[in-house]
């Protein structure tokens, strides 16, 4: 089992350099010139001293090297843990994201996590009793979720919650000092919202295939046979059905982390949640390509080790996985 | 001919079915008939009630988009400020039948609203709630009131009793007696009110006339400066006062039948008529608009001068040819003449009604009267009555509200639909080609190519979709240089991102395809490869096929919507229905003028809705396995 997994990483080191060649070339295609960004003329007014400080901040971006060294000496600075320099935040790239990379995690992962809460036993409730009321409920549910745009959900959210009932803030971060008791609980209270947000999102299409899963799996003849020998009806749902509709459900779980990590930028920029999608639009407003070359590898990264994760998670949700 | 009858019939089931519960149940034999796969699809897709629901709505997404567009065009340049950000109302010309009932005294209308004053000294006003002038003060309800007047925002009405009420739009003032001077009119009562352009013009007892309102905050402008006293040595003869809508003129009507022109040197001062001002006729009633005037004369001749690029005077062009806007009717036997905004409307003596000047808005299309008493014209809406009965043509309002520049939103709409439609579609058949050919060909060549392409599918689904497509699209979008290309850069982005899902279903469905019977019959037969593949092998995937496109296009639909609201696709002034939404990011619009970002996202939704409606139900007529009943 080491095995298969030491390969399977192995067989992603391709992958991943042939990301990084592609997004760094895209980047270096990538008009204007970030130099301006970072000392925007008019702000020294003596020429002289505009260009030492020019020619300075062009070789601190590294830019007076040819591009396949530019490169190697990108790669080279990811792997020893150094990620550039941001042109517009002026520090570090990995300080940049650092905060709002938590912000991101969290409301990523109570997202899914609800939105796995509440598919699954919906999901099975639907699939057990199909064409019941309940089951039809959330089909149109799903349905309408599948439809809408996330920014569609956040905004009348907004509309409604903030703005008609006054319950929550419409956006934004706290602004208490880090680390004290009121900061946490008004943390909370900012990310309720958009939370809920990206549930429903995920929820419309997390339910519709746990739902699908389901169905497939209560066709099969092991559950006539589970049935036929007498076996209580929660045992037959429970073990014999529900242990092998997981499986694929698993693999729509590892999707929905890619998916929902991507798809928050909408609505961090929605909510003013300070967070990686925020990030990134600005990054990309303002051409600072450090920043922005290192969040797409993130991203790429993450997904290749949902990949990885869901590759594990099938061997081990379902024995008939041989890794050979 | 029979085929046509056979689809009528049923097209004709197919609605009955929607609407008629079901009673009679066919015969096995009936239901069991042999028919073709494909029949047998479109059987079950018709018999799916959800899918006749998508259908309809499909349909009438791509009438309202591709169908209208053909008729309204869209044109970003008109723009209107009288009208900007007006909620959904069609109900402009709609008055109570109580006005009529109690007979009409007087109509009068602003922007988007007229206000009727009946014989039983009631007060009504419909049309949209501009600047709380609907909210009827409580006393005015109660009051007998005689007269009334309005301006664009705001409107005035007097009772039995000398009490003066205004309400409305009050931003300068022009909805209160002016402060400065209530004094004055303390000692020299106020003997008329008028309501203008965003201001209000009075009268006093001794003749002075005093404008306030807007005007104050207009530097350097000569006159009309607010408060605007108006004294001289004719002021106890003053008739009537009219004020322009360019804020520089007035022009005053004496008891003598001549007229004054007051303020700057503007069209209206510069070419009045000598014989207006030197008392060679005599002139019984005047009218203005933005930059023009009229008059009539006691003979029942029309006067008009001012601005001559509005078409509202005949003008005579470069080459000396007259250029008739006025019709000739209109020049003689007058009795009165009102004006709107931009449009004038006048009643001969014989009870006839003409009107001129811009119809943008269907203020000239009137309909056929005869035996007209008295005409109501202002602002875009014009009543005439007849025999005490009301006819009113003009603005009826806009059906979807107005947007910042006062542009019928409907019009927005259905453009921004329409490129929004087409990206999500041209984007999905991208994808479509690329994932059906990748997955073909790795399917079926198998081997090294197989793997080749499976790890190029896994690279590029490893990209998380939103991320890199705004950045490819930001870094792309900066390369286009017009809106066409902007707007093909976001097809190829979406296309070429979203293949790897359909590829891989196709692949895996290949793999299984490849190794039956009849593929080795045909290959033992020596039929070309590339037949087998698309005459032998395809067909087997194109329910994927069409599965996928239908829901790809939903979901390309939506990634489109989210990636022009970010700012990262289709660009303004293209109008699409993502970018008509970015206008919620604004805290004053997401408030206040709700229409503007809730009614595009009811139209992604629809069409979404519908697509994904369609999808399903194809994706469940197309399963082998739900053939049972």
């Amino acid at each position: 089992m080491l095995k298969f997994f030491g390969r399977r990483i192995l067989s992603l080191i391709p992958v991943i350099i042939i990301i990084s060649i592609m997004l760094f070339t895209i980047m270096k295609m990538m008009p204007g010139d970030p130099v301006r960004y970072m000392l925007p003329p008019g702000m020294i007014q003596d020429p002289e001293i505009y260009e030492l400080l020019y020619q300075e901040a062009y070789r601190k971006l590294g830019l007076d090297k040819s591009i396949p060294e530019q490169y190697l000496i990108w790669v080279k600075n990811m792997l020893t843990g150094d990620f550039g320099y941001s042109s517009y935040w002026r520090q570090e790239a990995k300080e940049v994201i650092k905060e709002p990379l938590v912000n991101s995690i969290l409301i990523n992962v109570f997202s899914i996590g609800i939105a796995f809460l509440i598919s699954i036993p919906v999901g099975i409730k639907s699939a057990v009793k199909k064409d019941s009321f309940t089951d039809r409920g959330w089909q149109v549910f799903s349905l309408f979720g599948m439809s809408m745009p996330t920014f569609f959900i956040g905004l009348t959210l907004i509309y409604l919650v903030s703005l008609k009932l006054g319950w929550l803030p419409s956006g934004g971060m706290p602004y208490e000092a880090p680390g004290t008791v009121g900061f946490y609980l008004s943390y909370l209270k900012y990310l309720i919202l958009p939370v809920v947000t990206l549930t429903i999102g995920a929820l419309a299409g997390t339910i519709r295939y746990v739902r699908g899963s389901m169905l497939e799996a209560l066709s099969r003849d092991y559950i006539r046979t589970a049935r036929a020998k007498g076996l209580r009806e929660k045992v037959v749902i429970y073990t014999h059905a529900f242990r092998n509709a997981l499986i694929p459900v698993v693999t729509i779980m590892s999707f929905s982390i890619i998916g929902l990590f991507g798809g928050s930028a909408i609505t961090e920029q929605i909510f003013v949640w300070n967070g990686i999608g925020t990030v990134l639009i600005k990054a990309l407003n303002n051409k600072d390509y450090n920043v922005v070359l290192l969040m797409n590898m993130f991203y790429a990264v993450l997904a290749l080790a949902a990949n990885i994760i869901m590759d594990i998670s099938y061997a081990l949700v379902d024995p008939r996985v041989k890794l050979e | 001919m029979e085929t046509i009858k056979k689809i009528l019939k049923s097209l004709a089931d197919m609605l009955k079915r929607l609407f008629v519960p079901q009673k009679n149940i066919r015969s096995i034999l009936e239901e069991e008939a042999l028919s073709s796969p494909g029949k047998m699809v479109a059987k079950k897709f018709i018999r799916n009630r959800l899918a006749i629901i998508g259908l309809f709505g499909f349909a009438f997404m791509l009438f309202f988009t591709f169908g209208l567009s053909i008729f309204i065009p869209l044109d970003l340049f008109r723009s209107n400020a009288h009208h900007a950000n007006l909620p959904p109302n069609y109900s402009y010309l709609n008055y109570p039948h109580a006005l009529e009932r109690e007979g009409v005294v007087k109509i009068d209308s602003g922007v988007a609203f007229s206000i009727g004053l009946s014989e039983e000294g009631n007060i009504f006003i419909w049309g949209s709630n501009v600047e709380g002038v609907k909210d009827i003060p409580d006393e005015v309800r109660d009051a007998n009131i005689v007269y009334i007047s309005s301006g664009t925002r705001h409107v005035i009405a007097i009772d039995d009793e000398d009490n003066i009420y205004m309400w409305g739009k009050n931003h300068m003032q022009q909805a209160q007696i002016d402060p400065r001077y209530a004094a004055d009119f303390e000692v020299d009562p106020l003997v008329y009110l008028k309501g203008g352009y965003d201001r209000t013009i009075g009268i006093t007892e001794s003749g002075s006339t005093y404008v306030w309102g807007v005007g104050t905050k207009i530097a350097g402008q000569p006159l009309l400066r607010s408060p605007y006293i108006y004294r001289d040595s004719l002021s106890n003869q003053i008739k009537a006062v009219m004020a322009a809508g360019n804020n520089n003129n007035m022009v005053v009507l004496l008891e003598d039948g001549t007229i004054r022109v007051e303020g700057s040197n503007s069209a209206i001062r510069r070419s009045v008529p000598t014989e207006l001002t030197d008392g060679t006729v005599f002139v019984v009633k005047i009218a203005l608009t933005y930059e023009n005037a009229f008059a009539i004369d006691d003979q029942g001749n029309l006067y008009g001068w001012g601005s001559s690029s509005r078409e509202l005077i005949n003008v005579t062009n470069n080459l000396g040819e007259l250029i008739k806007y006025i019709p000739d009717e209109a020049m003689t036997n007058i009795a009165d003449i009102q004006t709107g905004y931009e449009h004038a409307v006048v009643l001969t003596k014989d009870g006839k009604v003409y009107a001129w000047g811009s119809n943008a808005l269907k203020q000239l299309n009137v309909p056929k009267l005869e035996n007209v008493d008295r005409i109501f014209v202002n602002a875009f809406q014009n009543y005439a009555i007849i025999d005490g009965n009301i006819e009113a043509w003009g603005l009826k309002g806009f059906l979807l509200g107005t947007d910042e520049a006062g542009r019928d939103f409907v019009i927005q709409l259905i453009h921004g639909g329409k490129i929004t439609m087409t990206v999500g579609f041209v984007a999905v058949i991208i994808s479509v080609i690329i994932g059906t050919v990748v997955g073909l060909t790795a399917g079926y060549v198998g081997g090294k190519v197989d793997n080749l392409l499976m790890r190029f599918a896994e690279i590029v689904s490893s990209f998380p979709f939103l991320p890199f497509a705004i950045t490819l699209s930001a870094l792309l979008l900066e390369s286009a240089t017009t809106e066409i290309q902007r707007i093909m850069m976001i097809m190829v982005v979406l296309g070429v991102l979203s293949w790897p899902g359909l590829a891989r279903l196709i692949r895996g469905q290949i793999l299984s395809e490849r190794e039956r019977d009849y593929v080795l019959a045909a290959k033992a037969l020596g039929i070309k490869q590339n037949h087998i593949i698309w005459r032998h092998i395809f067909p087997a995937v194109t329910s994927i096929v069409l599965v996928n496109l239908t829901l790809g296009y939903a979901g390309s639909l939506l990634t489109e919507a989210g990636l022009s609201f970010l700012g990262f696709g289709v660009q303004k002034p293209s109008p699409s229905w993502g970018n008509i939404l970015t206008v919620a990011q604004n805290a004053d619009v997401f408030k206040f003028y709700w229409w503007r970002w809730v009614l595009p996202g009811v139209c992604i939704i629809i069409a979404a809705l519908s697509i994904n409606l369609i999808g399903d139900a194809l994706r469940d007529a197309m399963d082998p396995k739900n053939n049972e009943r």
